[in-house]
């Protein structure tokens, strides 16, 4: 017999423990990978698991359970008995959030991504492919990833919500003579999501500058595209999350002071219709919500579940992570928007577009100093005007350059944006969306091999 | 679900795989069972067990080669899961010929991890640094856990193993109220509850937080006049261990070099056409080795039932082999040197590294130190990266000394090593005989693929010209 998660909830509360969580989740991907402009292979998953959490006298445990069957139930609730046996009491933990809630919102479901199959992938890679090779592309590399999932969640504290999730994704790396470029695209409607236009632009920005030059170590206004600027400020609601906080992350001791430029906002936002990685409610069933982490400048915010949200004399910001709270999606808004990136790119005197990056790795994170790699595309502006696709030395796909920044300096150097906001993402970030537009950072600090 | 039942399935997979037309099939089943716990500023997070079952099946037909991973291990699931599949259009993997082997390999574990009590060790830990004031914040974890797997080929291969794995990583930083440094430390491998020594582990991170103590009061900061006059430069195994990881271990990948991984780990400065290129000096020879018995990368064959073996990556300087699984070493008409690894069941195996390691040499370091006369020790470092081709690389240095007259000096704050891969290589002057290897999660793939590895080797001295 298959248990819901519900029942799962009251066997763990039979059981002895004090609160308990149950989420219950079946799943249904594809992977294509695209190498050397074919279709290399195909990896399909199929899986159905679960979660249970339990707290007792403030020790907590999780476990994992393998399938909803009265054994499998039976042998979650005997393992997570023994985890809390050797769980220490944690001292600050103050419980789940209690519900019920009202949730706003639909679930983000389109039933022609849950049924797609290999042949359809298939179809679009190679209509991506095609696009780009007959936009000048040389060799095209990528992914196709498609999933259907659902998660039955339940707690001791009224809340038992149902939710169902699609996801498709598609990203191109179009290799050119002199450079490459690298196009993500996320959405949860597949009628949204268009392989032929992707692979096109991919090829056509690729393909958009022909010289190749060398710059000089320095200091240069940098101006980074949709997807390196969202993963960059994809770091501060990360950084805003009280266990963060807590354990010294470069906003510690920075709530309600000026952390920013006063023309930019950050959200951490799970409700969004649109985003990719949009629910309902939280992992203990909290409904999701739009947070100003920084409003004006301003560090607003912190990100909390229940029990973080009590320590502080809050109320949650439906962040919850069961242990700890955990930012969702990523959005950035500039006031002083200059227009179409070309715009953008016409601002400057002397300077650097980034089109990704990856390898971001922090040297402090108290401080936020960090350094991070471009990686494909970068061009060298003058007067206004894209100069030459840089590359230090061969081979061809190598940049050759180093950002090195810090977080403190860069959210008050940022100067103008385009309005090009995307919901993109990264390989660097598998998983991870944001919202945000192009954006110009002055004075920063690259080196050049 | 029982393990024999499970062994069933798998078999019968194959058998399935090769009526409905596939020229190769296998499938490897996995079973694991895990704890861990992790405290925060001396507060406990909480515990975690977990057991996971899951099977794979890989399946070769027409040249395109498809996975299906479920964790329904179920006769019936995998039967309609192979019956549905659909052909696409691929016709380009092959796999290379490979011994048919028939093998059981386990790793004994000393002290059970069955019977451990890993929140009072860890604990226990956590409060042997608690008291050093010269510590601000500390996270810490400790994650174990027993992996049982089988896989089995259309060509005949059984293997079943049996893995233990402990690691315990911590998050330091180390204040003096007005200046930060980091670090984190990682230790464990494969065996059991004996790989966490709590005594020496506490001794290892006071001293560790005494020395950047030592660095925050004491350091000097060298300005860009100064590091511009540095030509010798004395790294410890640390950084020779992920400078071998970095820009010879990955570029070195087959997969890459061929451009299997171009949209997601990247390509390399080596193609087809270097192959045997000149990377470093005649005083570099770089290994990767799976079959270091205890070390976290440690396996006697590989995901693809590939008996493993140390490889020689650079031999004198020389790119010598790459990493290969059996699609790659069958394009380069060659065996497979069993580097295919995955991360679990729900993964398909990718070309990577084990143990990689700068081999010693034979002086020691005092007499690097010695040659050098002038210049900068670097014992750890907090930051590192590298570009796509892996070319162009950079390790921050944590705890680092100048070198005056021969001896460690002064300590040095934020001394950068950011360099061209062939310029950092051909720099190698010198290598020591001291040996050590750190543990690290190796990452690539999509979905992404965390590998346990070891990086280190020896400690060398650079010289740039």
């Amino acid at each position: 017999m298959k248990m819901d998660s519900s029942e799962i909830v009251k066997k763990a509360i039979a059981a002895g423990f004090q609160e308990a969580v149950a989420s219950f989740y079946e799943s249904h991907s594809f992977y294509l990978k695209i190498a050397n402009s074919k279709t290399d292979s195909i990896l399909e998953n199929t899986n159905e698991h679960g979660t249970l959490f339990v707290t007792k006298d403030k020790k907590l445990a999780v476990t994992n359970i393998q399938s909803k069957s009265d054994k499998d139930v039976k042998e979650a609730i005997t393992r997570v008995s023994n985890a809390i046996k050797m769980a220490k009491p944690k001292e600050d933990y103050f419980g789940i959030a209690e519900g019920p809630f009202k949730y706003r919102g639909k679930e983000r479901y389109d039933k022609a991504i849950a049924s797609i199959d290999e042949q359809k992938l298939s179809d679009m890679a190679e209509a991506a492919i095609n696009a780009a090779i007959d936009n000048g592309a040389r060799s095209i590399a990528g992914t196709i990833y498609s999933s259907f999932s659902s998660v039955d969640l339940a707690t001791s504290k009224n809340v038992h919500q149902k939710e169902r999730f699609t996801e498709i994704r598609i990203a191109v790396r179009a290799m050119a003579k002199h450079g490459s470029y690298q196009e993500n695209v996320g959405t949860n409607a597949i009628a949204t999501i268009y392989p032929a236009r992707i692979g096109k632009r991919a090829a056509e920005l690729a393909t958009s500058v022909t010289a190749t030059g060398q710059i000089k170590s320095g200091e240069y206004d940098v101006i980074y595209m949709p997807s390196p600027s969202g993963s960059l400020l994809s770091n501060i609601p990360d950084a805003a999350c009280a266990t963060e906080i807590e354990t010294g992350s470069f906003l510690t001791d920075k709530l309600n002071k000026e952390v920013a430029t006063k023309e930019l906002t950050i959200y951490d936002d799970g409700a969004f219709q649109k985003a990719v990685n949009a629910s309902i409610c939280d992992a203990e069933g909290y409904p999701t919500q739009r947070t100003k982490v920084v409003e004006q400048g301003i560090f607003t915010s912190m990100l909390h579940n229940a029990s973080t949200a009590k320590k502080y004399k809050t109320t949650s910001t439906g962040n919850a992570g069961l242990f700890a709270p955990s930012a969702t999606t990523t959005f950035v808004e500039f006031k002083k928007k200059v227009g179409n990136l070309e715009k953008l790119i016409a601002s400057v005197d002397k300077g650097i577009l980034v089109s990704n990056i990856w390898y971001t790795r922090f040297k402090n994170y108290s401080t936020g100093e960090f350094s991070t790699m471009p990686r494909d595309m970068a061009i060298y502006i003058e007067n206004g005007k894209p100069q030459f696709i840089i590359r230090q030395k061969a081979p061809a796909s190598m940049v050759g350059i180093r950002i090195s920044d810090s977080f403190p300096r860069m959210l008050k150097s940022i100067k103008k944006a385009a309005d090009d906001s995307v919901q993109t993402t990264n390989w660097d970030a598998e998983g991870t969306y944001f919202f945000s537009p192009s954006i110009l950072v002055s004075g920063v600090k690259v080196t050049a091999v | 679900m029982e393990w024999d039942s499970s062994v069933a399935v798998a078999e019968l997979a194959v058998k399935k795989a090769v009526q409905l037309g596939a020229s190769y099939a296998e499938a490897f089943i996995q079973s694991s069972t895990g704890s861990s716990f992790a405290v925060q500023q001396g507060l406990p997070i909480g515990s975690e067990s977990t057991r996971t079952d899951g099977i794979r099946v890989r399946v070769l037909k027409d040249g395109a080669m498809k996975v299906f991973s479920t964790n329904k291990i179920d006769k019936a699931v995998v039967q309609e899961a192979l019956t549905k599949a659909k052909t696409f259009k691929s016709s380009h993997t092959g796999l290379s010929e490979e011994q048919i082997v028939s093998a059981k390999w386990s790793v004994p574990e000393k002290l059970r991890l069955i019977d451990a009590d890993f929140a009072s060790g860890l604990m226990e830990v956590d409060k042997g640094v608690a008291a050093n004031k010269k510590l601000k914040y500390r996270r810490m974890y400790i994650d174990a856990g027993v992996t049982r797997s089988y896989f089995i080929n259309s060509e005949g291969t059984k293997i079943e193993s049996t893995v233990p794995r402990v690691v315990n990583g911590q998050y330091l930083t180390i204040s003096n109220g007005k200046e930060t440094r980091e670090r984190y430390i990682v230790t464990g491998g494969v065996g059991g509850y004996e790989l966490f020594d709590i005594e020496k582990l506490t001794a290892r991170l006071n001293a560790e937080i005494d020395a950047l103590y030592n660095v925050i009061k004491k350091g000097v900061t060298l300005n860009a006049r100064d590091v511009e006059k540095i030509k010798n430069v004395v790294i410890s195994s640390e950084i020779s261990g992920i400078a071998a990881h970095e820009s010879i271990g990955h570029p070195l990948e087959a997969d890459r070099v061929f451009g299997r991984e171009a949209a997601q780990a990247g390509t390399s400065y080596i193609n087809n056409e270097n192959l045997g290129m000149q990377i470093g000096s005649q005083n570099v020879n770089i290994v990767d080795d799976p079959t270091s018995m205890g070390a976290f990368g440690y396996y006697m064959y590989d995901d693809e039932g590939v008996r493993a073996k140390p490889k020689l990556l650079v031999k004198e300087g020389k790119q010598n082999e790459l990493l290969m699984n059996r699609e790659y070493a069958q394009t380069l008409g060659m065996k497979s040197n069993a580097a295919a690894r995955c991360a679990g069941y729900q993964y398909e195996p990718l070309v990577r590294m084990s143990n990689t390691y700068l081999k010693p040499g034979q002086a020691k370091l005092e007499d690097l130190l010695a040659e050098a006369k002038e210049g900068i020790y670097m014992k750890s470092f907090n930051e590192w990266n590298i570009d796509d081709t892996r070319s162009f690389s950079r390790y921050q240095g944590n705890e680092a000394y100048e070198i005056k007259n021969g001896k460690l000096g002064k300590p040095v704050k934020n001394f950068v090593l950011e360099k061209f891969t062939i310029d950092f290589w051909k720099a190698v002057k010198m290598v020591a005989n001291d040996f050590m290897l750190d543990l690290a999660f190796c990452g690539k793939g999509e979905p992404g693929q965390g590998l346990p590895v070891t990086t280190g080797g020896a400690s060398a001295l650079l010289a740039f010209a």
